[in-house]
């Protein structure tokens, strides 16, 4: 039978699909269509007939739908007005909750904000290391010439190139539209007596400013088609003449070769943007570098380019440019037996940086590694630290759902659906992480990047302008907010009305997740805990690790002119609290060579120091065998005294008389010394030789001064080098003080792990706080009757370890094995000589864990022994 | 048979010119221009209830429901002054229309 009132429904029910309609203008059509139907059957047609041609004349559900959604799409219905006031009502219950717990609240906004903070930091750091050297607009078209070496079946990449090779490829080839060679030279620039300093200066093709995006702060770019003029970055300009504009001052440059000229200032570049590696502290016009350094000649196929950069607009002419770069080859490698080039291939210096580990000689140099393994460091913390606080986050939620009970109750009861409920708890989650993240910001910008910018000294450049951050905070608010959201809201919504409002609601059933979580934290903080601990104990390792000879009481002086270095050294003997002074060409801790030994077999890459007969003596150097060279000298010129390292990659038994080859000599080896350091631990010990030098090399001055007269001689060192050179800045000092800032990044290293420990125990322990309130807020009556049955702190303490002793005994194994794993990784990513890791460590880090725990739960005994039982039992 | 552009175009006329004859529900709104075109203005009944609502939104006709014992609910529509107005404004552009068309007629004849 046909049923007309199940065929109207029906047919309505078609239209409820439709966004469009809300139940005022369902009920018109309702009437509309039994209007209609009303006249068809008066008219004394059947039920289902009647039905056909009501529902036809309609029209199709779908067109009417559409023609009506374009009226609600700019309207306010019904529908949006209860969305909204249904969210500002949220809002304000999200707002009392976190007022009324303001534990929790801390708790959870505390380790929420610094999670993003810690995460901003990850992506301050991921944007430095993939925005390097990305502001210069022609990045895509700009071309480095490198060259590859084939050496002993490994190819390497070097950044120099032939010095003439950039004009021919200009003069030949019609797609390479514009050239800029680079040449690196070490001066003296000189403005008055007292602002005098060796500095690093490019001398480069004017174009060098066009090709690249270096705007100019003061001056003009073209001035330095003059080849008087000089253009300094604005941190030289500073150095040399303060915060004024230097234009038309004068710099006089000194060059080693003993060359003088002067130069005008005709332009300071503005500030670099943070993200560079590429840059100068000034340019000067590439004529220049055959005055300063008559011995170079810019035609020359052996002169070395430090660089030479090519503009090539069409990507697709790059082949062609370099196959006839490798046509000329020949014609370098007949000029200079040191070319040794088996093809040329261009590198758009795009997205070099990146790139720079793998080549030699670039002038885009690669510390690209160490930015990313710091970066990932922190992508892991943040990801670290987002957990604890989630979790704490979770837990909180979970456990506190308790005292909300009655509220979700009440709101079930009056019809609150499973999904408001879901959706209100996700939106009071939602709410806190908007508050989390913005204080997340603000100690993340305003404390945590500074600090660290501070403590590594570099500038990351970073900025909330740029549109990828407030991406990337969008996902980490989703990501966050869903994962720690919609457990407890799924959790919470599921609850039973019934059996809340009868009483009979157990939360507890739910304690193994808390305590997975809460051992989770523990293990967590254990980690970070036994790794600041290591860093620590690395630290105090590393500062009494021995270099291998004596530095204490040891100084030096670099002399640039041979000559004046022999009467420092002959001035400096005349000094009665100095024990002995060693004039040499290479020092420890500031130069050597790179030199290649010929084996039968292949070359073996060795470090060479030329130093003089006493010079092992002087620093202290330790002769495990034979003898160091003799005084004569001359006797001892193909004789060699090598390293440890060097006799254990030769495999020799005895070393003493063996003998090696070095371009076509033959030295004889007359002494071993014990393995030193010649640089910081950051740099292994490899394979040396040292031989006999020149006195016409002499470069350095080392001496060994009387204990206690350290200061005196110093003093003197400095007088005796100035009275001899007195235009020229002193390089040297205090042997100690040669590795620069390796103490000082060791300090560093130490410091932030110790602060990052502190952060995530806080976290931690705070975690821990709000889980064991709750969970003796909710037995406040059964503690409340153990108490007037005669329990005290000790009963109260079992109770309270029983529960969870074990999930922090096995936490603390669990990350005491994982920190021992993490930071073996640590370690030898960024040192080469490190502490041997001894599970000692854990003692510290168990019993920091162990205290902090001890404090949490005794504060809650105590607390929990100090309530009269009478007000526990009156409670509600 | 009155072209569907047409029907559509003139629905506004058509509504408001009804309802300015006094208040009317949409069932009735529709059976009255069947009526009075003679069965030559055709579309989906279903397609009047949107225009109704887009001159409710407008604000020139304004509705309320209305309960008269047995009977059932009706949303009953009314002209509002601006309805009156924008009445006015159709009719003159609809006269002038049909002046422009009528002069042409006459010119072919």
């Amino acid at each position: 039978m046909f049923n007309l009132d199940e065929a109207v429904k029906q047919w309505l029910r078609s239209f409820r699909r439709h966004r469009a309609y809300d139940e005022a203008a369902l009920r018109e059509m309702e009437q509309h269509l039994w209007d209609h139907l009303d006249d068809l059957t008066g008219e004394g047609m059947a039920p289902e007939e009647a039905f056909a041609i009501a529902t036809a004349s309609f029209g199709e559900v779908d067109q009417v739908a559409d023609e009506e959604f374009l009226n609600i799409k700019r309207t306010t219905t019904f529908r949006s007005i209860i969305f909204t006031q249904m969210f500002s009502n949220y809002f304000k219950t999200t707002l009392r909750a976190l007022m009324k717990y303001p534990v929790s609240s801390f708790i959870n906004l505390s380790g929420l904000s610094v999670a993003i903070g810690v995460c901003l930091v990850a992506f301050a750091f991921y944007r430095y290391a993939y925005k390097v050297d990305d502001f210069h607009e022609l990045r895509k078209e700009l071309f480095l010439v490198t060259h590859l070496v084939d050496d002993q079946n490994k190819v390497i990449q070097e950044g120099t190139s032939p010095g003439p090779l950039g004009q021919m490829l200009k003069a030949e080839l019609p797609q390479v539209e514009e050239i800029c060679r680079l040449y690196e030279l070490n001066v003296v620039l000189q403005h008055d007596e007292q602002t005098v300093f060796y500095e690093n200066t490019s001398f480069v093709d004017p174009s060098f400013l066009t090709l690249f995006t270096f705007p100019l702060k003061w001056g003009t770019v073209s001035s330095l088609e003059d080849p008087n003029s000089i253009i300094l970055s604005e941190e030289r300009s500073v150095k040399y003449f303060g915060n004024e504009n230097p234009l038309g001052k004068t710099l006089t440059m000194l060059a080693k070769s003993g060359e003088t000229k002067t130069f005008e200032v005709t332009g300071v570049a503005a500030k670099f943007p943070g993200a560079h590696n590429l840059d100068f502290g000034s340019l000067v016009n590439i004529q220049n570098l055959e005055v300063m350094n008559p011995g170079l000649n810019l035609s020359n196929p052996a002169l070395k380019m430090t660089a030479t950069i090519l503009h090539i607009p069409d990507r697709t002419q790059v082949a062609a440019t370099e196959a006839f770069a490798n046509q000329q080859i020949p014609l370098f490698e007949e000029s200079n037996h040191e070319w040794k080039i088996s093809s040329f291939s261009l590198e758009v210096i795009d997205g070099m940086y990146e790139r720079s580990t793998e080549m030699r000689n670039n002038i885009i140099k690669g510390n690209f590694v160490i930015i990313r393994n710091i970066m990932i460091t922190f992508v892991v913390l943040g990801i670290f630290v987002m957990l604890l606080a989630s979790t704490n986050y979770i837990n909180i939620a979970i456990v506190s759902a308790s005292r909300r009970l009655k509220e979700i109750g009440m709101r079930k009861v009056i019809g609150a659906s499973r999904s408001m409920i879901i959706l209100q708890f996700m939106q009071e989650n939602l709410v806190m992480m908007v508050i989390a993240l913005v204080i997340g910001l603000l100690l993340g910008t305003s404390l945590f990047v500074p600090w660290l910018e501070e403590t590594i000294a570099f500038d990351m450049d970073f900025t909330l302008m740029d549109p990828t951050i407030w991406w990337f905070f969008l996902i980490v608010l989703l990501v966050t907010g869903l994962v720690s959201g919609l457990y407890p809201a799924l959790f919470i919504s599921g609850f039973q009305v019934a059996s809340i409002f009868r009483g009979k609601f157990a939360i507890g059933n739910r304690g193994w997740l808390t305590k997975l979580f809460l051992g989770f934290q523990i293990m967590l903080a254990c980690i970070i805990i036994s790794v600041a601990v290591l860093f620590t104990q690395n630290n105090q390792y590393q500062r009494e690790r021995n270099w291998g000879y004596e530095k204490t009481g040891v100084m030096y002086a670099y002399v640039p002119v041979a000559d004046k270095a022999k009467v420092l050294k002959t001035r400096m003997e005349q000094n009665p609290d100095v024990m002995m002074v060693s004039g040499t060409e290479n020092h420890l801790g500031r130069s050597h060579s790179e030199i290649q030994l010929q084996l039968p077999d292949g070359e073996l890459d060795v470090r060479e120091m030329q130093v003089a007969d006493n010079y092992f003596e002087t620093m202290g150097l330790e002769l495990v065998q034979g003898r160091p060279f003799l005084q004569s000298g001359t006797s001892d010129q193909l004789s060699i005294v090598v390293n440890e390292s060097l006799v254990k990659k030769m495999g020799w038994k005895a070393p003493l008389n063996e003998v090696v080859k070095l371009e076509g000599e033959s030295l004889r080896v007359v002494g071993v010394v014990k393995d030193f350091h010649l640089y910081s631990f950051f740099t292994e010990i490899t394979p040396l030789l040292f031989r006999v030098n020149d006195v016409k090399n002499m470069r350095f001055v080392a001496l060994r001064a009387r204990e206690g007269k350290t200061q005196e001689v110093l003093a003197d060192l400095k007088e005796q080098y100035f009275d001899l050179l007195p235009n020229v800045p002193f390089s040297g000092g205090y042997q100690e003080d040669v590795w620069g800032s390796f103490y000082d990044s060791l300090n560093y290293g130490s410091d932030f792990w110790q602060v990052f420990a502190v952060m995530v125990l806080l976290l931690a322990a705070l975690g821990l706080y709000g889980l064991v309130a709750l969970n003796i807020s909710g037995r406040k009556k059964e503690f409340s009757i153990r108490k007037v049955l005669g329990a005290g702190y000790q009963e109260f303490t079992v109770i309270l370890l029983k529960q969870y002793a074990y999930v922090f005994v096995i936490s603390f194994i669990a990350g005491t094995v994982i920190a021992y794993f993490v930071t073996e990784l640590i370690f030898s990513s960024f040192y080469s000589y490190y502490m041997p890791i001894n599970i000692s460590f854990s003692s510290y880090s168990g019993g920091i864990l162990a205290l902090s725990i001890g404090v949490v739960i005794g504060y809650h005994i105590w607390k929990t022994n100090a309530v009269n039982p009478s007000s526990g039992l009156n409670s509600e | 048979m009155i072209s569907k552009n047409l029907t559509a175009a003139s629905t506004k006329p058509i509504i408001l010119g009804i309802l300015k004859q006094g208040n009317s529900y949409g069932y009735l709104i529709i059976k009255k221009i069947k009526e009075l075109s003679g069965g030559q203005m055709q579309y989906s009944d279903g397609m009047l209830y949107p225009v109704l609502h887009r001159l409710e939104k407008e604000k020139l006709i304004q509705s309320k429901w209305v309960v008269e014992g047995e009977k059932r609910p009706r949303k009953y529509y009314e002209i509002t002054e601006a309805g009156k107005e924008a009445l006015v404004a159709e009719q003159a552009q609809w006269q002038q229309v049909n002046s422009v068309l009528n002069a042409l007629w006459e010119l072919k004849s």
